[in-house]
């Protein structure tokens, strides 16, 4: 039985195909496009996943979107109305778009895949991240939390997944909800909302919680970590473009910070902020786990949402705490309610038996040999080819011995929005400055911004506050910021931020030998079993695709070698090609946008 | 305060979709009509002394002014002519007071021009009133004769007062009624109920006219049913319409009567109807023939030892080159007033009832109306300030598309729509009535198989939200919904023509 799941028309569209219980494909639509964060129809994403499953659109048993539009569309009416006539703007702003496209989705999509409406399914926004975290865990039982900012009117879900079903148990509504709160202070901190909450985690080392209690009277938090917002304080659901109201500003004292000055600046006060709201949605997450540990009394937790995109927050919870195992989907945002809709129709309203657990999150595209040789000579690149892999791995991990940055193409893309090793620019962790040239030269970033390191699993340890390392799933997948051991601070200072934590992979032996053996090679060498790893792209760009973005990212940027497979290019081939266009993307969603 | 929110959304909502749904029905010709008549308890109802209305269909505008005496003329209280001046006082139903013309175009005031232009001391008094019979003229000349002093009384008569000169109502209000010889029954006259309130509104007017308002009585013959109101066309009337004729007789002897006694000269003009005029001639056995109520008031004027104006020739005269009626509303329009004037005139002037022509003045024959310079039509204004400003728009939204193929589109988009507006518009009035009504049901018909179409399975869509709204208990936002679903079917639907949508993309 195949079923295919959609996501689109929020942000990061995506489509996720599950074939007899097994996901075997899943992309978002960003890579193909080369639009960040692109929210329309995920055609291109589709088209590879059925060609990944070897089947054609016909072969589908359902398509299974990831949400219910009508509900959504009934919490917007609801929702204007309740603030009328306050929200005459947004109602106007967000009527044209669900008019005209939103409400006509099941019409749009049988047209637009010539299937009949009786293979349409509709799930709901937080089931669908709740199945995404669930059937794909290795538990066969789990208490599941999903928080994000809204769904159709849930904010945040507690849920039971016993074998092929999901249960849910508590759910939290709009306009009361963590995830739009973190994007307030997002909007406060000067930075984009539904595009700079990342950015936001990443400053908040740089600051002091000084400001929790003040936090704390904007809302009212229940024992069970369920909240009630003031809503005097916030606008987002009325305002097209504000999220703050002016009590919010005059109840810090401050105003928001000037967006103007994106993150060139680490103005005290607003650091402080960041780790402010920081501290607070740990400790309100960690009341949410608390309780569900409490109604469950189950040891293992599964998480989802936006809100577990927050990896800070995502450790602490599996330290502090009272489940065993956490386990958290590679692409826990709503690019991931695309499989997470196909599981639950499969599983849960189909009632097929659970397949395997999701090992590793290598389910994108893949270009093999042949796709690369013929690009890099349509174009008259200049490469050479080691086809030995051992000796190509080995002057790989020498090349990074030797200070240079790296971009590494190789297998099928990742799912979800890390890079694990498939499209990464990698660098030596040992050197300092290669935090400055990565942010300065190669990514066109923030100084602030940290770098992520990749750990062969085996030794992971060694060098990250993670025993056990094999039982921590999220770390396969980059979802954990751990403490960088004390000792070891010293040796990895690029990756290393400035509270001494690292954002570490996992990288196993199994999922991805290649980069395991580069990792494990340049080890053996230095001595660290450890690289510095960030996507292949540049800032607002979406992750390479293809060998045509890579090369072009690459020619853009100040990387040294470009490693795709076994090929070899040096920087002194770089040139400008023009078949790989794509769209910068630095600003956010509007906050009519963010709420619809 | 939340509470209060929905309210006042849920009001405003239901205020729009009521104003969607009002306007549409003004559109569709439902607008509540302004009334310029009040009770009166001896004539049932009167015109109301200054006041003033418009009237509009898709056949005329006009303009409806009472003066002070409560008459379509330019008095301020009934009083007798000037001293030397004659005065000719015409009575009748809505075809005297001109429902469907302005003055100028209105056959009592050609005539009067005419005359006084001639230097004939006359003026004419239009003491016409829409709806009234025979019996209601003749009870205004009786309560208001000796006030006008008229040298001359013309009654027009038209068929449709035969049958309610037997009836004590007229739709449901109540009117006076005099008995077949010629007496007034005594008996009070009721006022009608106070207009209700929701027929300020389209929606009402529409509710009342389909639901609400009485209908028009059916007289039987035979195997043929046939409105009351031409029932006298029925060549073998059942005994309630020769009633009903016998009384019209007698109404018309009763009137000649009170003539005489104000010292009047009379005269009757029965006013033809436009099938009598159309008609082929009916042959022997007929069942119907539309020429029967005109010999109805002939005899009834020869009896009464009236003057008899027939104007059948003058109207089927301009029958072929321009005809005199309207092609939907019954009454005379412009030229057929004109016509009707110039018969008047003519017959007026050949039985001696008017005085003579100044000397030396020759014959001046009535004419319509000049008019101060031909304004330029409504739909050519809208035009042009529509492609002014969708031109901008769209210039400014396209602005590599070049301001010259800009407003050349848009003005190609516009001249589509009203050619097909104006189009339908002249092809409803050239056609006969009943085929007009069948064109407009189909073409509005065809418009929604069209949009039905287009929307293909959103259909099914709008169906499924409508029930997914309503399972989970938010049947009061079906207002809301409404117009926001019949917005969204337009744009889908624009949209789906590659020369509509940008357009529809300009203005959203």
């Amino acid at each position: 039985m195949n079923v295919l799941g959609l996501s689109f028309y929020y942000h990061d569209s995506a489509a996720a195909l599950v074939k007899n219980g097994v996901l075997v494909a899943a992309s978002a639509e960003e890579r193909f496009s080369r639009k960040k964060h692109d929210s329309g129809f995920p055609e291109l994403a589709i088209e590879f996943c059925l060609e990944q499953g070897g089947i054609t659109i016909n072969d589908v048993d359902f398509v299974v979107f990831y949400e219910k539009p009508f509900v959504k569309f009934e919490r917007m009416l609801l929702t204007a109305m309740a603030t009328f006539p306050k929200s005459a703007a947004v109602f106007r702003e967000s009527m044209q778009r669900w008019i005209s496209d939103k409400l006509w989705i099941k019409s749009m999509m049988s047209k637009r895949l010539s299937v009949p409406r009786s293979k349409f399914l509709f799930a709901d926004h937080h089931v669908s991240h709740a199945a995404s975290s669930f059937y794909t865990s290795p538990f066969e039982e789990a208490a599941i939390l999903t928080v994000d900012g809204a769904g159709e009117w849930t904010t945040s879900t507690m849920a039971v997944g016993r074998g092929n079903k999901i249960e849910v148990l508590k759910e939290m509504r709009f306009p009361h909800s963590l995830g739009l709160l973190y994007s307030a202070f997002t909007a406060y901190c000067g930075f984009e909302i539904n595009e700079g909450e990342y950015k936001l985690m990443g400053m908040h080392p740089y600051g002091e919680p000084k400001y929790c209690d003040e936090i704390y009277k904007l809302l009212d938090v229940a024992e069970d970590g369920s909240l009630w917002h003031d809503m005097r304080y916030f606008t987002y659901h009325h305002s097209t473009n504000d999220t703050l109201s002016p009590l919010f500003e005059e109840h810090f004292g401050r105003p928001r910070r000037d967006p103007k000055h994106q993150d060139t600046s680490l103005d005290p006060y607003y650091c402080d902020m960041a780790a402010s709201i920081q501290r607070v949605t740990e400790e309100i997450l960690l009341k949410m786990i608390t309780h569900l540990h409490e109604i469950t009394g189950l040891k293992k937790l599964c998480l989802a949402g936006g809100v577990a995109l927050n990896s800070v927050a995502n450790y602490k919870l599996m330290r502090e705490g009272p489940f065993e195992d956490v386990y958290i989907h590679p692409a826990p945002g709503d690019d991931g309610c695309s499989a997470g809709a196909a599981y639950w129709a499969y599983n849960h309203l189909l009632d097929q038996p659970r397949g395997p657990a999701l090992e590793h999150a290598y389910l994108g595209s893949e270009h093999g040999d042949e796709s690369i040789r013929s690009f890099l000579e349509a174009n008259d690149i200049p490469y050479r080819k080691i086809a030995d892999d051992e000796e190509f791995f080995d002057f790989v991990a020498r090349t990074l011995e030797a200070g240079h940055v790296c971009g590494w193409m190789r297998g099928r893309c990742e799912w979800g929005p890390r890079a694990l090793g498939s499209r990464s620019i990698i660098a030596d962790p040992r050197r300092m400055e290669m935090k400055e040239k990565l942010n300065s030269k190669i990514k066109f970033r923030e100084a602030f911004r940290p770098f992520a390191p990749s750990v062969v699993e085996e030794r992971a340890d060694e060098f990250f506050e993670i025993p056990e390392p094999e039982r921590h799933w999220p770390a396969r997948f980059m979802l954990y910021v751990a403490p960088v051991r004390e000792e070891k601070r010293e040796v990895l200072p690029a990756i290393t931020h400035e509270d001494g934590s690292g954002r570490l992979q996992t990288v196993y032996r199994q999922t991805n030998p290649a980069y395991h053996r580069i990792i494990e090679r340049f080890g053996e060498l230095t001595g660290v079993p450890v690289i510095m790893n960030t996507s292949f792209n540049l800032k607002g760009e979406p992750i390479v695709e293809s060998p045509a973005h890579a090369f072009n990212t690459f020619s853009l940027s100040g990387m040294d070698y470009l490693f795709m497979n076994n090929f070899i290019v040096e920087a002194s081939a770089k040139k400008k090609i023009a078949e790989t266009v794509f769209h910068l993307r630095h600003d956010g969603d509007s906050v009519t946008q963010m709420v619809s | 305060m939340k509470a209060l929110n929905i309210l006042l959304a849920v009001l405003v909502s239901a205020g729009i979709a009521l104003g969607v749904a009002e306007a549409g029905l003004r559109a569709l010709g439902f607008a509540p009509a302004e009334v310029n008549t009040e009770f009166d308890p001896e004539l049932g109802w009167r015109k109301t002394p200054g006041k003033t209305i418009e009237r509009s269909t898709g056949e005329y505008a006009v303009t409806l002014t009472n003066d002070g005496a409560g008459l379509r003329d330019d008095y301020d209280t009934l009083a007798p002519a000037p001293e030397g001046a004659q005065r000719a006082l015409f009575l009748g139903d809505s075809f005297v007071v001109g429902y469907t013309v302005n003055r100028e175009d209105l056959f009592v005031d050609q005539l009067e021009r005419a005359l006084q232009a001639e230097g004939r001391p006359v003026e004419i008094m239009n003491a016409g009133t829409q709806g009234y019979s025979t019996d209601q003229s003749l009870r205004w000349l009786e309560l208001n004769g000796e006030a006008a002093a008229p040298d001359l009384v013309v009654y027009f008569a038209y068929e449709n007062d035969i049958w309610w000169n037997q009836s004590p109502t007229y739709m449901g209000q109540d009117k006076p009624l005099y008995g077949s010889d010629g007496v007034l029954v005594e008996r009070t006259l009721a006022a009608p109920a106070a207009r209700h309130w929701s027929r300020a509104s389209a929606i009402g007017e529409a509710y009342y006219r389909l639901l609400g308002a009485p209908s028009m009585p059916l007289v039987t013959a035979g195997e043929i049913s046939i409105s009351a109101e031409l029932s006298s066309r029925l060549t073998a009337p059942p005994a309630a319409v020769l009633e009903a004729e016998a009384r019209t007789r007698a109404l018309i002897a009763a009137m000649s009567a009170r003539c005489t006694a104000l010292g009047a000269r009379f005269a009757v003009c029965p006013i033809p109807s436009r099938t009598q005029i159309a008609a082929v001639e009916v042959g022997e056995g007929a069942p119907l023939d539309p020429a029967r109520p005109h010999g109805i008031f002939i005899e009834a004027a020869k009896s009464a030892g009236a003057a008899i104006i027939d104007p059948r020739g003058a109207l089927e005269a301009v029958t072929s080159d321009a005809p005199p009626y309207y092609r939907r509303d019954f009454h005379l329009n412009a030229a057929g007033n004109v016509a009707l004037a110039g018969s008047l005139h003519e017959a007026l002037d050949g039985a001696g009832l008017l005085p003579p022509r100044a000397e030396g003045t020759p014959r001046i024959l009535p004419t319509g109306p000049a008019y101060p310079g031909a304004r330029p039509p409504a739909w050519l204004l809208w035009y042009l300030g529509l492609t002014a400003a969708l031109g901008l728009l769209y210039t400014r939204t396209y602005p590599d598309e070049g301001g010259f193929v800009g407003f050349g589109r848009v003005s190609a988009l516009l001249a589509v729509v009203f050619g097909t507006a104006l189009g339908v518009t002249s092809l409803v009035e050239v056609l006969p009535p009943q085929a007009s009504q069948v064109t407009v049901l189909g073409l509005v018909i065809t418009i929604l198989t069209f949009v039905l179409y287009k929307l293909g399975d959103r259909v099914g869509t709008i169906a499924e939200l409508l029930r997914s709204f309503t399972l989970r208990g938010h049947w009061y936002l079906m207002p809301l919904l409404s117009v926001l679903l019949t917005v969204g079917s337009l744009l889908v639907v624009a949209a789906s023509s590659p020369l509509v949508a940008p357009f529809i993309y300009t203005l959203f």
